[in-house]
């Protein structure tokens, strides 16, 4: 693991609303990310955890601050200069999957590989999903955990920079998901993916190399945990 | 090196296909179906036009023709020759054609000699005549008529075997005259045989010549001058029997004709008033010379009186002296002194009279007796000298008329000299005379409705065709972009993520136009391929049925394929892309968010305190604004077609019920003089015929320039001619038929031309006149013959509600009937009539699959709202109550409006078709028509409906329970 500081957020504010709707969901939000590292963003409904997770993933903006990534500042760049960046930089993991319905699961893979010049090779990504023999299956015919699989697998093809995870877990059941969250800790180590979790599930955060606690919009705890343990060992 | 990756994406399209079969399938159909009808009418029209066109060379079309009222002699068609064309004799002669035998005549048949130098007939079937009886016509009348090759018909009653059927190129459209408002291939035949059957053949021959150019123009302005320029040479020539070919010289010469006649005539009648006023004073002279002699005679005569009595008086005085001298009288008197002086006594009367008493009594009555005759003597003398003055004076006045003559003759005599030049150059002409003939027809090939109707028609086809393509494709573009729409709406997230991810806007935009390009492209092929093939061999048969036209050769149709093929799937994807990149403009987190609305906070509308479900359908419309706005436009559409289906025959049948109100009387006579062979005036006894007079100009301006105009010219309290107010010198009434078509109302000015010159007139509109059926202006019979230059009182035939019977035939140049006035709609019925009712099925068809298409695509976008009412435990009644009534009433709504819509859509289409035609009726909807237009569109609906409730039955109520989050 590099000790550079890969991802800045640097006083980040955001608010959504406008008169006595407006709601200040970021206040200053501001803490760096090395490149593959694991990070789990925490923090309650509300804390502005996914909201920030979306500024970093250039597909919503600040209101004031930057995020940086290798040294590019997101702010500066124009709508297609971003998608250029998600696409290239950018792995995607939601808590609803949103997979094609009408395509397989290598399909729905592909639509990942689909982006990147250099995709990892796409049989013994299945085989590290554990959806090789799944493959030709649509998404209506596999599992939550198995769907959430795919979708990781979407995202992790192209051999992003940085893997978001918004709440991967968050409609899985608990052997489900520490499935999920192993198979994400095994890509972080087989690709050395930057990976950054968006969960309010405190248990996860012993897993990760780096915690960031948000509440009101602000980091309240900024942890490099020197103790993480496998993902097969949590308990919640 | 790894390849790179293509978009996996497009492996959901045969899924998604295999998954909404049946919708794509109905789109596929219904764009198969109208791109191969128009790749069809494309390709066989321009086949079609390609064999016309090839004809042209292959059987060796004119230039144009014309006619000649009298056979012109060599030297007048030497001269025609000279113009720069070649001529061909092409005589021809109608007769009565008796198809079945039945002893009525059926139809007028043109009967030519085979022509085998210019228009040649193309042999459909059979061959052309060898040998005589035997004849060969036209293959569409022969259809019409059930005529095949072998079968007999009778011309004037004489009996002829049909040898072959033929396509004649300069008869594609069977049009008897160019001046007809249709054409008739009902009871209109041409027909050829050879030269010894056309000769013992009798009926009238008309003197008919097609010619060719001698150097071909070079395009279509170039033929139009070139036609012109020789319309007129070859009436000037005609007209000056060869002399001259300038019209304008020839104007100037017929100037200085009239010139040189009145010339002549004047100083002939000079001359012989003074000849006359000479003859008069020879006879004065005469008679003056007569009496001169008598006045002579008896002045002779009385001088020998005269010298007799003065013998008497010398006799009465030698004897009376002596006894004066011996009586010794009278001393002092003058005779006394003669006496004395012994002279002899000059006596007096005087002297005597004094004397007498003093003579001897025998002496007194000498002397009495002597002076009586001696004033006898000079009272005649007195008399003779008086008669005499008189003669001098009459000889006098004589010789002073006589001075005059001269004085006249003399004058007289340049004016002679002059008109004896002129005579001199009448002279000339005098070579040319027997050579004039008179120019009763020109058409130029451009002009001819026999040759071009049928391609112009064709390409009206294609134009109308390529309308109604665009406007499905439009419809059908609106269709697929609505579909696309819901599903992007349905696939919010995935597209989220994929945005999220690195796909672009345009990739994502990429991916749905494909579907909809993919089946466009699809259904232009299949298109293409039943256009070339099936589908064109219908639309040649229809063809067929309308027009005789020559055998074609398929061609490949770069054209067909841009119109049907190219521009379809561009309007597929401008229309797609357009609607699709609006609703792809969200970001990533809106799609994310599933939050894929413009207006950031969007509120709900108040809706007014009705009842729960009337709101809930209010929602249920407003949530499908756009899919109804869709559905109204398709139905529009198909109402447009269901209208012309409708209305073409309804327009027709109401045309024929109407036809006799159109008419202007039932028998219109136009006789080729007004006088009879005796120089009579042609009289009739029918005692409804009233005269009147008729020409044609033709019109000069926009939608139809070259539109034959009538022009009536009534007589004072005509019967047949309702007018309260006369319009005055230089206005007219138009009728209500040419102030639609031309859009003329009144004060405004119209000039028409005359056929075959420059010359035009111009005329003021005074007001319109109620007569539909006829393109025509009216004006008093006077002033009809003041603005053609025509004697007073001249007309030019009958109008009669009866047939008139005592006028010779030979008289008659044409009888105006309510058959002639049918011909149009017969027409029209029998080429596009009989196709309508198949058409309507059609248009049902079509309106099944619109409907079907879109109100699917309501439905599915409320299928989750559907499932969480059935999970809520409405019943599939409720629901349908919710989401077809209001769809229905949509549909009904829609096909009310539509029929307003479509009515004004059809009027300009039907105007714009009749706008290339010879004469005007409008287009007719009744409200019966409409009715059944509503309905068949609510038959389409209510196939549907089924469907509709159908597939609101099988939304599971999982369908709610899957998508809440």
């Amino acid at each position: 693991m590099s000790n550079d500081k890969f991802l800045n957020v640097c006083n980040v504010y955001k608010a959504f609303g406008e008169g006595d709707s407006r709601q200040e969901v970021l206040k200053g939000t501001d803490f760096s990310v090395a490149r593959g590292e694991f990070c789990v963003l925490l923090g309650p409904s509300g804390s502005g955890k996914s909201t920030l997770l979306n500024i970093i993933g250039g597909i919503d903006s600040a209101d004031d601050g930057y995020i940086s990534i290798g040294g590019d500042k997101l702010r500066d760049m124009d709508e297609k200069t971003l998608t250029q960046y998600r696409r290239r930089h950018l792995g995607y993991v939601f808590q609803l999957y949103n997979l094609i319905p009408n395509l397989t699961v290598q399909e729905n893979i592909e639509v990942g590989a689909y982006l990147s010049d250099n995709p990892l090779d796409i049989n013994e990504l299945l085989e590290t999903l554990g959806l090789y023999d799944h493959r030709n299956k649509l998404p209506n015919q596999l599992s939550g955990g198995q769907q959430q699989r795919t979708s990781i697998g979407r995202a992790i093809i192209k051999n992003p920079d940085i893997l978001l995870c918004d709440e991967p877990t968050g409609a899985l059941d608990y052997n489900t998901s520490k499935d999920i969250l192993k198979l994400i800790e095994d890509v972080n180590q087989k690709y050395g993916n930057t990976v950054i979790m968006v969960t309010h599930n405190e248990a996860i955060q012993h897993m990760a190399d780096h915690t960031i606690k948000l509440r009101d919009g602000q980091v309240r705890k900024n942890v490099i945990n020197e103790n993480k343990i496998s993902a097969t060992e949590l308990d919640w | 090196m790894k390849t790179k990756t293509k978009n996996p994406l497009r492996k959901r399209l045969h899924r998604e296909i295999r998954k909404d079969f049946k919708k794509y399938l109905a789109l596929f159909l219904l764009l198969t179906l109208t791109i191969g009808a128009v790749a069809a009418v494309y390709v066989a029209n321009d086949s079609m036009e390609a064999a016309l066109a090839d004809g042209f060379e292959l059987y060796d079309v004119e230039d144009g023709h014309f006619e000649l009222k009298d056979e012109p002699t060599d030297e007048l068609l030497s001269d025609f020759s000279a113009t720069g064309i070649t001529l061909y004799e092409q005589h021809y002669k109608d007769f009565d054609e008796d198809a079945d035998g039945d002893g009525e005549s059926d139809a007028v048949i043109r009967t030519f000699k085979v022509r085998k130098e210019v228009n040649r007939a193309c042999i459909m079937s059979g061959r052309l005549p060898e040998r005589e009886g035997e004849i060969a016509i036209d293959r569409m009348h022969a259809d019409n008529n059930g005529i095949t090759v072998g079968s007999s018909i009778s011309l004037n009653g004489e009996p002829l075997e049909v040898v072959g059927l033929l396509a004649f190129a300069d008869y594609s459209t069977l049009y008897k005259s160019n001046m007809d408002t249709m054409f008739d291939a009902l009871t209109f035949n041409i027909g050829v045989v050879t030269p010894e059957q056309y000769d013992v053949l009798d009926s009238p021959e008309v003197c008919q010549y097609a010619f060719k150019y001698d150097v071909p123009p070079s395009d279509d302005n170039e033929q139009k001058e070139m036609s012109d320029e020789l319309v007129k040479k070859l009436g000037t020539l005609a007209a000056t029997g060869g002399m001259l070919d300038d019209p304008d010289e020839a104007e100037a010469l017929a100037d200085r004709i009239d010139e040189w006649t009145d010339l002549i005539d004047d100083v002939k009648a000079k001359g012989d008033e003074l000849t006359a006023r000479k003859d008069e004073l020879e006879a004065e002279a005469d008679v003056l010379e007569a009496e001169g002699d008598e006045l002579k005679e008896e002045g002779e005569k009385l001088e020998a009186e005269g010298t007799e009595l003065a013998r008497e008086q010398q006799r009465i005085m030698a004897s009376v002296e002596p006894m004066l001298v011996q009586m010794g009288i009278m001393p002092g008197t003058d005779a006394a002194r003669d006496v004395t002086a012994g002279a002899t006594p000059q006596l007096d009367e005087d002297a005597i009279k004094q004397l007498l008493p003093y003579l001897p009594e025998s002496v007194q009555a000498e002397v009495r007796d002597m002076t009586s005759r001696g004033e006898a003597l000079q009272k005649k003398a007195d008399d003779l000298q008086a008669r005499g003055d008189e003669l001098q004076a009459r000889a006098d006045d004589l010789q002073a008329r006589g001075d005059a003559l001269q004085a006249d003759a003399d004058d007289l005599q340049p004016l002679i000299d002059e008109a004896e030049a002129a005579g001199d150059e009448l002279k000339k002409l005098e070579p040319y005379e027997e050579h004039q003939n008179e120019l009763t027809d020109y058409v130029p090939e451009y002009l001819n409705q026999a040759i071009h109707f049928a391609p112009n028609d064709m390409g009206s086809d294609k134009s109308m065709c390529e309308v109604l393509l665009i406007v499905l494709v439009i419809v059908l573009a609106f269709v697929f972009a609505i579909t696309a729409s819901n599903t992007i709406v349905n696939e919010a997230g995935v597209i989220g993520t994929l945005r999220a991810s690195g796909y672009t806007k345009d990739e994502m935009l990429r991916h749905y136009v494909t579907m909809p390009l993919m089946v466009t492209f699809a259904a232009a092929v299949m298109g293409n391929v039943l256009g070339y093939s099936v589908l064109k061999n219908v639309v040649v048969m229809m063809y067929y049925n309308s027009y005789s036209l020559p055998a074609y050769v398929t061609r490949w149709n770069a054209d067909a394929l841009l119109r049907t093929t190219i521009i379809p799937i561009l309007i597929m994807v401008a229309v797609n892309f357009t609607v699709l990149k609006v609703k792809l403009r969200f970001s990533p987190l809106q799609f994310l968010r599933k939050n894929l609305s413009s207006k950031k906070n969007k509120k709900a509308m108040r809706l007014p305190d009705l009842k729960f479900m009337t709101r809930f359908r209010i929602r249920v419309f407003l949530q499908n604004v756009p899919g109804y706005l869709v559905l109204f436009a398709g139905i529009g559409f198909v109402d447009v077609l269901l209208g012309f289906a409708i209305g073409l025959p309804a327009t027709l049948s109401n045309y024929q019920d109407h036809v006799t109100d159109y008419l202007l009387v039932d028998y219109q006579y136009v006789l080729k003089g007004t006088e009879d062979k005796d120089g009579n005036e042609i009289v009739t006894s029918e005692p409804s015929a009233e005269k009147y007079s008729i020409t044609t100009l033709e019109a000069t301006s926009d939608p139809h320039v070259g539109e034959k105009i009538t022009v009536y010219g009534y007589v004072d309290d005509s019967r047949y001619f309702d007018v309260n107010e006369s319009p005055a010198r230089g206005e007219v009434l138009v009728s209500e038929a040419y102030a639609d078509k031309f859009s003329l109302r009144a004060g405004q000015s119209v000039s028409l031309k005359e056929e075959y010159s420059d010359k035009t007139y111009d005329f003021v509109i005074k007001d319109t006149y109620d007569l539909p059926g006829t393109l025509a202006v009216l004006l008093p019979n006077d002033e009809f013959n003041r603005t053609f230059d025509l004697d007073e009182g001249s007309f030019t035939g009958f109008l009669s509600a009866n047939k008139i019977t005592d006028i010779d035939e030979d008289v008659i140049a044409t009888v105006v009937t309510l058959d002639d006035a049918l011909k149009i709609s017969n027409q029209l019925d029998h080429s596009m009539g009989s196709f309508m009712g198949y058409f309507e099925v059609i248009c049902v068809l079509m309106a099944v699959i619109i409907i079907y298409l879109l109100t699917k695509i309501i439905i599915e976008r409320s299928a989750v709202s559907i499932s969480m009412v059935k999970v809520l435990g409405y019943t599939n009644e409720e629901i349908n109550s919710l989401y077809v009534r209001i769809t229905s009433i949509v549909v009904i709504v829609s096909a009310i409006i539509g029929t307003f819509i479509c009515r004004g859509v059809l009027v300009t289409m039907w105007a714009n078709v009749m706008y290339g035609l010879n004469g005007w009726f409008r287009f007719y909807l009744g409200p019966g028509d409409t009715v059944e237009m509503v309905i068949m569109v609510l038959i389409a609906y209510f196939i549907v409906v089924f469907f509709d409730m159908r597939r609101i039955r099988r939304i599971p109520m999982t369908e709610a329970l899957k998508n809440v989050e």
